[in-house]
């Protein structure tokens, strides 16, 4: 056998066992061939081996990123960004550079927009976009995109029905541009409609350059559904052969024969049976603290989620369905036990996304079902701190208890680390720093469980542990190398720890060592 | 005499000919909105306002002088009549004995609607057919804030009124029993607001009411569908508590015994038999059921077949409800791959769909859509028979042996948990039939 490349002389966490450490890899073709010391791996080196010496250099495989929206995060690199707007002169100033620099975009794409953070409290108008961008269709949508903002051109260009009763009016009777709820959604299918492929294609590789560099060598994407548009699964359908990384498609539909139709093993991802906190539709079983008449809403009835559950359990595939508040995950877990049980099925791995907000007996259940939870540890960075979303929408009390990855972990349930890009960054060290570093002391976890969410619990994500997720023998050559040690540095510096190079499947697809040592 | 048409597709006809394309883009707004405002004259300072808002007043004002004089110009090649005229220096006028505007004729239809002088059926037929489509359907001026402004309230004003007209128009046929008729307005409505859910609910009531109840049910299931793929919501309690109550008046009824006996065809010739084949899977595992499944699911579409799928999702059928989600799949066939023949399948698809159903008028016509007018080898890919209705069973008897021209495939999954007499006798009267195949696993 000919050996291609042998990585040596590194510290080399396999993730099979947490103390086990190696110094050497042989990689043949894409798969690795063998791991161990130095001396036993450098004997097996054929005439043209590609020698590399890590200088001690942390190796890991290739991390798992296990639920972010692709589509969407090729286009937020093309989009304006008003997450960090803080007023409206601001956000007209980024539409107008941009309608300069529109490149093959047919309209103008704004997201992360929030009347909360900017200094007006209140939403950019139709008119004062029109002003800066009278000729180019503009769209601001709203973090949770339950709302958009139109300017004249794009709501002529929609044509939403007025019948939706979805448009603000001002005072004067006048359209404020401001289109909320069902008209939202049909906004954004529209907006959606009007990008084709090609604009997708055509950014695509510095997409896959910023996940590549954060050592991200398997992508879950959750495409389709009401919130996005079924051509984003049609895309990711199409094009799976030129995507330099793997990337794992979750179609979120009901529609099984689709899936069968596309030869997916998985069905959902993003079907929402709740919302999310910040919307105040996650299913609460108290009101919300900033909302006395609300505890939130379920999107489906039992019998219809039971219907389809039971339908796609029967067949066999795999079910991820997004669940957030506790009312909707007893919902989805009294499903899951309900079809499994009805269709004698065991080992299906089906999936809770974000499971944010689970009680105790709600945790041992999911045990029980032997399913895997997709969870989103930087949610508890950006939202947790005093007097943000967490403690605004749900309480000090309750805010504590999000996200309890330590009692999950403990009870044996695997967790798949996401990044939920677009929505956060991608970025799996900062996501290993978040589960690591909770406000919340109690669910803070060890760097290795934390490193685990992000490789061999990613792959168990998607059946994928026999091929991928860990350093061995006969497993496709996904390996990153970092700049430190993860389990020996200090947890609140992990975020800073850079990918210093990502392989995949054999290649070197990302290379910052400063040159590769040969030896 | 000019005719000017703002419902739809904007549009300037002289004598029967289309002179549009002459007017540029301030020449149309500015005559659509002197026309469509019910006053005869208009001051220029408002006008240059509107129409040049970011010049400067002597620009604006000479831009809105020389948009008249060109106005002028085009009409005087085209008419004898005078159409705009000025009094002095600041008043425009319009000659309103010269011009016809649809946007006009509606205004004056719709009040006499609202004042009750006429709530006749005519009346409103009237007010339905002027609406071409919505008020300056595809004109669009940039950087005009306040007529944009105008327009969409306009639009908006027009288009809630329509709906009510449309509303209005199907309860009345319906009330008369010209279903059809109703539903046909209805449709024009989903065209506009096709996740409005109470223009859903007038159809299944209307369906229901004739009798029709598997196409209300098969209207329901749809929009179910449509709700959860766009919106990721169910219907509304009112249409759901509607649609159990169609399923409890269904299911009360007693079972009627499938009469039809399925016959070897003496006209099978051997040629014909290879153009057909039908094809069961049997099983009462659930794992052998899945790699049937994925079996048949392997089949794509290509351009020499089109797979219609049938039963996919569980639960027992009401009476001809597997008829019409075939008819659902075929739909995609002409919107898709044969506009050309769309119109036919849509009224036949609307005949049945409007009148309670009798057995042979149906079949036949849905066999005639499938073999004469797709112009394809047809695959029907049936993922649960166990939880087909009767009458769609009795159906594919029919279509099978009816089959004349395209080709046939039918692929059967049956859960043999469920197996029942019935269904082993219409396994067994196939069995003799050329193009047969089972394939059972224990």
């Amino acid at each position: 056998m000919n050996i291609d490349k042998i990585l040596f002389n590194g510290n080399i966490i396999t993730m099979k066992q947490e103390s086990e450490r190696m110094e050497a890899i042989a990689i043949s073709g894409d798969k690795i061939v063998a791991v161990g010391k130095n001396s036993e791996i450098l004997n097996l080196k054929s005439d043209n081996s590609e020698l590399i010496n890590l200088y001690k250099k942390t190796v890991l495989p290739g991390f798992f990123d296990s639920h972010l929206h692709l589509v969407s995060t090729i286009l937020s690199n093309i989009a304006i960004n008003c997450f960090e707007a803080e007023s409206i002169s601001e956000i007209l100033e980024l539409i107008e550079a941009k309608k300069n620099n529109m490149g093959n975009m047919p309209l103008i794409y704004g997201k992360g927009i929030s009347d909360f953070t900017l200094k007006e409290k209140r939403f950019p108008t139709r008119r004062e976009i029109d002003l800066v961008a009278p000729n180019v269709p503009v769209i601001l949508s709203s973090i949770e995109f339950h709302t958009v903002i139109v300017n004249s051109y794009a709501m002529h260009l929609f044509n939403i029905p007025f019948t939706t009763n979805s448009f603000e009016k001002d005072s004067q009777n006048r359209f404020t541009g401001k289109i909320s709820n069902r008209g939202s959604y049909i906004a954004r299918k529209k907006m959606f409609e009007m990008i084709s492929d090609k604009i997708y294609l055509d950014n695509l590789d510095k997409t896959m350059s910023q996940i590549i560099k954060k050592g991200i060598t398997t992508a879950v994407t959750v495409e389709g559904g009401s919130l996005f548009h079924d051509n984003h699964a049609d895309f990711i359908l199409n094009n799976r052969n030129i995507f330099p990384i793997d990337v794992e498609l979750f179609y979120s539909t009901t529609n099984t024969s689709k899936i069968l139709g596309a030869g997916l093993p998985r069905i959902g991802g993003d079907i929402f049976l709740d919302g999310s906190f910040r919307s105040q539709n996650a299913a609460l079983y108290e009101p919300y603290s900033d909302n006395k008449n609300s505890t939130g809403f379920l999107f489906f009835k039992r019998d219809e989620l039971f219907e389809f559950i039971s339908q796609s359990d029967n067949l066999r595939l795999q079910i991820a369905i997004h669940a957030v508040g506790p009312r909707a995950i007893d919902m989805l877990l009294d499903c899951y036990e309900q079809a499994m049980r009805e269709n004698n099925t065991s080992n299906q791995r089906h999936r809770i996304e974000h499971f944010e907000l689970p009680t105790e007996k709600q945790i041992l259940r999911a045990k029980e079902l032997n399913l895997v939870l997709a969870m989103h540890p930087t949610y508890e960075l950006y939202f947790r701190g005093k007097g943000d979303m967490y403690d605004t929408r749900i309480g000090y009390e309750r805010s504590i208890l999000t996200n309890p990855l330590k009692d999950i972990i403990d009870k044996g349930i695997t967790v798949a680390g996401c990044s939920d890009s677009d929505v956060l960054p991608i970025d799996t060290m900062l996501g290993i720093y978040a589960a690591t570093n909770q406000i919340n002391e109690n669910a803070r976890i060890s760097t290795y469980e934390a490193l685990k969410m992000y490789t061999i619990n990613g792959a168990y994500g998607i059946f994928q542990e026999d091929i991928k997720g860990t350093i061995d023998k006969n497993k496709l050559a996904d390996i990153i190398v970092l700049s430190s040690d993860p389990i020996v540095i200090k947890k609140e510096y992990l975020k800073d720890i850079k990918v210093l190079l990502t392989m995949k499947s054999g290649k070197i697809l990302h290379n910052s060592l400063g040159g590769l040592r040969y030896d | 005499m000019i005719e000017f048409k703002f419902l739809g597709t904007y549009k300037i006809i002289s004598n029967s000919v289309d002179i549009t394309h002459k007017f540029s883009l301030k020449d149309k707004g500015l005559l659509c909105y002197i026309l469509a405002n019910n006053q005869y004259t208009f001051n220029r300072e408002k006008l240059a306002n509107m129409f040049w808002d970011n010049y400067k007043r002597e620009s604006a004002y000479s831009n809105l002088r020389y948009t008249i004089w060109h106005l002028r110009k085009i009409f005087n090649e085209h008419e004898n009549d005078i159409i705009i005229h000025s009094h002095g220096k600041n008043v425009i006028e319009i000659e309103e004995k010269n011009v016809q505007i649809d946007l006009r004729e509606w205004q004056r239809l719709t009040e006499t609607y609202i004042s009750g002088k006429d709530n006749s059926l005519d009346i409103l037929k009237k007010i339905s057919n002027t609406y071409n489509g919505d008020f300056l359907k595809d004109f669009y001026i940039y950087d005009n804030l306040e007529f944009n402004d105008w327009v969409f309230n306009m639009k908006e004003r027009l288009q809630r009124f329509y709906f009510e007209v449309q509303m209005d128009l199907a309860k009345i046929y319906s009330d008369n029993n010209e279903i059809r008729e109703s539903i046909n307005q209805l449709n024009k409505l989903i065209k506009i607001d096709p996740l409005n859910e109470s223009i859903y609910y007038a159809i299944i009531k209307y369906q229901y009411k004739s009798g029709n109840k598997v196409a209300a049910v098969n209207t329901y299931r749809n929009l179910k569908l449509l709700l959860r793929k766009e919106l990721n919501i169910s219907p509304s309690d009112k249409i759901q508590e509607f649609y159990h109550h169609i399923l409890k008046d269904e299911f009360k009824e007693d079972f009627v015994e499938n009469t039809y006996i399925p016959v070897k065809n003496p006209k099978n010739t051997p040629n014909e038999s290879e153009k057909k084949k039908i094809t069961f899977f049997v099983s009462e595992d659930s794992i052998c059921l899945k790699k049937f499944h994925q079996e048949i699911a392997k089949q794509a579409r290509t351009n020499k077949e089109y797979l219609i799928d049938i039963c996919q999702s569980p639960g027992k059928r009401i009476n001809y409800e597997g008829i019409f989600e075939i008819l659902d799949e075929v739909h995609d066939y002409f919107e898709h791959y044969d506009a050309s023949r769309k119109l036919e399948y849509d009224d036949i698809v609307s005949s049945i769909k409007s009148s309670s159903s009798i057995d042979y008028y149906l079949f036949n016509n849905v066999t005639q859509i499938i073999d004469v007018y797709m112009k394809t080898a047809i695959i029907i890919r049936i993922w649960n028979f166990h939880f087909l209705d009767s009458k769609s069973t009795d159906f594919i008897s029919f279509l099978y042996r009816n089959m004349k021209y395209n080709e046939i495939q039918i692929k059967i999954i049956v859960d043999e948990k469920w197996i029942n007499e019935r269904m082993n006798f219409f396994i067994e009267s196939f069995s003799k039939e050329n193009g047969f195949s089972q394939i059972v696993t224990i």
